[in-house]
């Protein structure tokens, strides 16, 4: 039994902010030698934040944590790893081009007259993997060569090998399908006993409760409570801590009533799969209508929103617009049906930040606005970039300017007035509101609302559940690759929502 | 065992060699005699040499154009240096730390200040030319150096070159450093996956910065070498060798990926290289035709090795 009385890791009033956004808000949480200490949340809650400063990734702006009375020396995973802080990453940090035995130890500490005692590497790493019930990947093997669920087992034993004090997993199971997770969960009950010492984050509710010793949650950045699992504690306890906002007093309106006006659907999509990725999803979305979908991590919302643009490819299905059937499914022909995409992610793909404002507003219409043997119409390009400016007050020091010297409201409100310039009747809008301030945040959202009223029809992927509530008309909840279920405006709540995105139903006997 | 040996990169190069072996052999009256194999042995000793040093930069996912430009600033400088009257050891001594120094700005640039590769050694590689041109005048070429420097060039040790002898042991040094020590496995490491390579605590700008001295060390020691043969500077040496070293170490089974490619690998590249200039002349065919031909191969190797792959990730589900 995990000694409860002392603290093992102490986090202490930790606070973390990116740009305008408080991405930690003073989280105190303190870990125990020997316990499984599940830290849950929503997207955003500040999970990763908090991760990263424990590996030495990022420096807190204040507070601090101290391992055994220890604190971190310098930011950098080496210090961390040090102090026997060890983390696995939800993106594996494998090498493929090695063999797994290498992969496992990757320091080479056998040598044998100064050489790699190759012969005891492998003998020591098929020891290890017969130690986690691993015996059909051979040490020889290359990385490349086992499956996601050998990869992610291999990486775990990286840490292991180390001798960590604390191990800290990141949705582990997210690539692994319910035997590889059983057996891994078995391999964490097997690694507590040895007295390590593990923070687990996972969006996988079934999972936490049998393994958990304590649960602590974050909300929007903040600290919310830590609950002991033994026994007393149900789901719905922890679905209503993560949500459980006061949203009587917050800047959102609820939505109430539908604004969907009828007549035919203008996007249809039916069936949408691919293997591990994607299981059968369809929506349908009519005009004026703001058509919300909710997951969390790894539901795969990010790979619907993809597969029904034509971004990714899928194995089966097939995307219908107005009717027409839209066959290849490429984002070109998307663009020509009037569907228009905003991504999530605007300093990866949405704006060229180094040429001006106007020459971005100009991409979408470059064709429309090619005049004899393809030469520019610049003054009715830069009327057009005016106009859209001015009606979406956009603060700009004048249309030169570039996007990267743009703040982030700022550079998302261009980014989704450039959607609208080819005129779109279907928008697909991912994470509109991501990491800009709250000003810039009603304001897009008043976009959003207006731009519907005038009869587009919004797709809106986000993970911002208040945000959803009330600008989205219907709202579809994603699961393990699946849409799950629907509700309509004027039955949100914020619990039965979370209840679908983290049991897969809205029943509340769970 | 024969399937294993085919499924290793370098096997290709290795078989490349033996064709062009066995075609000049059959072919060819003068390929077995002894001039002939002088003027392999010169040709590919220090290209070889310069090829270890690109081999380590493509496993870390990186490579050095400048490398031609350090060996023809080697050169002119040690012509200058002899101007001076220096001696033999000197002049060597000299040298070498140039090349180590060039090496060094070249990684300071790019692993340092994160310069991208190709704009970090393009602009070294002018700087090198430049800074060579300047010191060069016309007089050097009838200069021979001293008679202990030739001899680096024309000694030879039980049948072999001095040179030949030197590029084997760095061939020897090579394999054990990437095989057998911890330090030449972290390449491999930063090369397969920079940001786990940080993340599992490896200093990814120190390996990068070490690979770049080290092949602007390499390029010094080709350098030495190959003025050595000529007996005095000249000022086309150098030219265009940093593209036949990245030909030869991908064709021998390095990938500007990185993570991937072994010494041996590169000392195949370059074999099969010079083995090709040697068919073109010895059987005088057009010149030319020879480019097209470097072209196919580097070209073939790619692809061959891009369909494997990718047929492996099919066949694993992984696309």
């Amino acid at each position: 039994m995990p000694d409860l009385a002392s603290p093992f890791l102490d986090i202490r009033n930790i606070t973390k902010s990116f740009g305008v956004v408080k991405a930690l808000l003073d989280v105190s949480i303190s870990v125990t030698k020997g316990e499984i200490h599940t830290v849950l949340g929503e997207n955003g809650a500040g999970k990763s934040t908090l991760m990263k400063i424990l590996t030495g990734e990022f420096a807190p702006d204040t507070g601090y944590f101290e391992l055994e009375g220890q604190r971190l020396r310098a930011t950098s995973p080496a210090a961390a790893h040090a102090m026997g802080i060890h983390m696995v990453h939800q993106e594996l940090a494998v090498f493929e081009n090695m063999t797994v035995a290498e992969n496992i130890f990757p320091y080479h500490n056998f040598k044998k007259a100064g050489c790699i005692d190759y012969h005891r590497l492998f003998q020591e790493a098929r020891e290890k993997l017969g130690l986690f019930g691993l015996k059909t990947i051979a040490p020889e093997a290359p990385m490349a060569s086992i499956s996601l669920a050998g990869q992610q087992m291999v990486e775990i034993l990286r840490c292991i090998v180390a001798e960590p004090k604390v191990i800290i997993l990141d949705e582990p199971t997210s690539g692994l399908n319910d035997h590889e997770a059983d057996m891994l969960l078995e391999i964490l009950r097997h690694l507590k006993a040895t007295g390590l010492t593990i923070l687990y984050i996972s969006h996988r509710f079934k999972e936490i409760m049998a393994i958990s010793d304590r649960i602590s949650i974050l909300r929007d950045g903040r600290f919310v409570t830590t609950l002991a699992n033994d026994g007393s504690v149900s789901e719905n306890d922890l679905i209503n801590n993560m949500v459980g906002r006061d949203l009587s007093r917050s800047l959102y309106q609820i939505k109430t009533t539908g604004n969907a006006k009828s007549g035919a659907p203008l996007l249809q999509v039916r069936g949408l799969a691919k293997a591990r990725a994607l299981n059968d999803s369809s929506l349908d979305l009519n005009p004026g209508e703001i058509l919300g979908v909710f997951g969390l991590e790894g539901s795969g919302t990010s790979k619907l929103s993809r597969m029904m643009y034509g971004l990714e490819t899928s194995d089966a299905g097939k995307v219908i617009v107005k009717g027409r059937h839209i066959s290849p499914l490429t984002p070109r022909r998307m663009v020509a049906e009037g569907v228009m995409y905003l991504n999530n992610n605007r300093k990866v793909a949405g704006l060229l930040p180094e040429l001006p404002v106007t020459d971005n507003f100009s991409l979408p219409v470059l064709q429309k606005f090619s005049r004899f043997l393809g030469f520019l119409d610049l003054p009715r390009l830069g009327n057009l970039a005016t106009n859209f400016v001015k009606a979406f007050a956009i603060a700009l020091p004048s249309l030169a300017t570039k996007p990267a010297n743009l703040s982030g409201g700022n550079q998302q409100k261009v980014m989704l007035s450039i959607c609208l310039v080819p005129e779109p009747e279907i928008l697909i809008v991912n994470e509109p509101t991501r990491g800009i301030d709250v000003g810039a945040k009603t304001e897009i959202h008043r976009f959003l609302l207006d731009i519907a009223s005038r009869g587009v029809g919004i797709v809106m992927f986000s993970s911002e559940l208040p945000e959803l509530m009330s600008l989205a008309d219907r709202i579809q909840i994603m699961r393990n690759n699946s849409i799950v279920g629907e509700v309509k405006a004027g039955d949100y709540t914020e619990q039965a929502i979370m209840r679908y995105a983290a049991v897969g139903s809205d029943n509340l006997a769970v | 065992m024969l399937a294993k040996l085919f499924r290793k990169n370098e096997s290709i190069a290795l078989g490349l060699c033996l064709i062009l072996v066995v075609v000049l052999t059959f072919a060819s009256g003068v390929f077995w005699t002894q001039s002939n194999l002088n003027s392999l042995q010169a040709s590919i000793s220090p290209t070889a040499i310069m090829a270890f040093g690109m081999m380590i930069l493509l496993i870390c996912g990186y490579f050095d154009l400048s490398i031609g430009s350090i060996m023809l600033l080697v050169g002119i400088l040690a012509g200058r240096l002899s101007q001076l009257g220096l001696n033999t050891p000197s002049i060597i001594v000299l040298v070498l730390l140039a090349g180590l120094a060039v090496g060094c700005l070249n990684g300071f640039l790019v692993a340092i200040l994160k310069i991208n590769a190709l704009i970090a050694t393009i602009g070294v590689q002018y700087i090198g030319y430049g800074l060579a041109m300047t010191m060069w005048d016309k007089e050097m070429q009838h200069r021979k150096f001293p008679a202990n420097f030739i001899a680096l060039g024309e000694d030879r040790f039980f049948g072999l070159y001095y040179m030949t002898w030197i590029m084997l042991a760095l061939l020897l040094v090579f394999t054990f450093f990437l095989r057998y020590t911890a330090a030449g496995r972290r390449l491999y490491f930063v090369g397969g996956n920079r940001e786990a390579a940080r993340l599992i605590g490896f200093n990814d700008r120190r390996i990068v910065f070490l690979c770049y001295a080290c092949t602007g060390l390499l390029a010094a020691v080709a350098g030495v070498l190959a003025v050595a043969r000529i007996q005095s500077p000249t000022q086309y040496l150098g030219g265009g060798i940093h593209m036949t070293c990245m030909i030869a170490c991908v064709i021998g089974g390095g990938s500007f990926a990185g993570g991937r490619g072994i010494a041996l690998g590169a000392f195949l590249g370059v074999s099969f290289m010079s083995l090709l200039t040697n068919m073109f002349n010895l059987l005088e065919m057009n010149t030319q035709l020879q480019n097209v031909v470097v072209g196919v191969t580097l070209v073939a190797v790619i692809v061959i090795d891009g369909y494997v792959t990718l047929k492996k990730m099919r066949a694993m589900g992984k696309i």
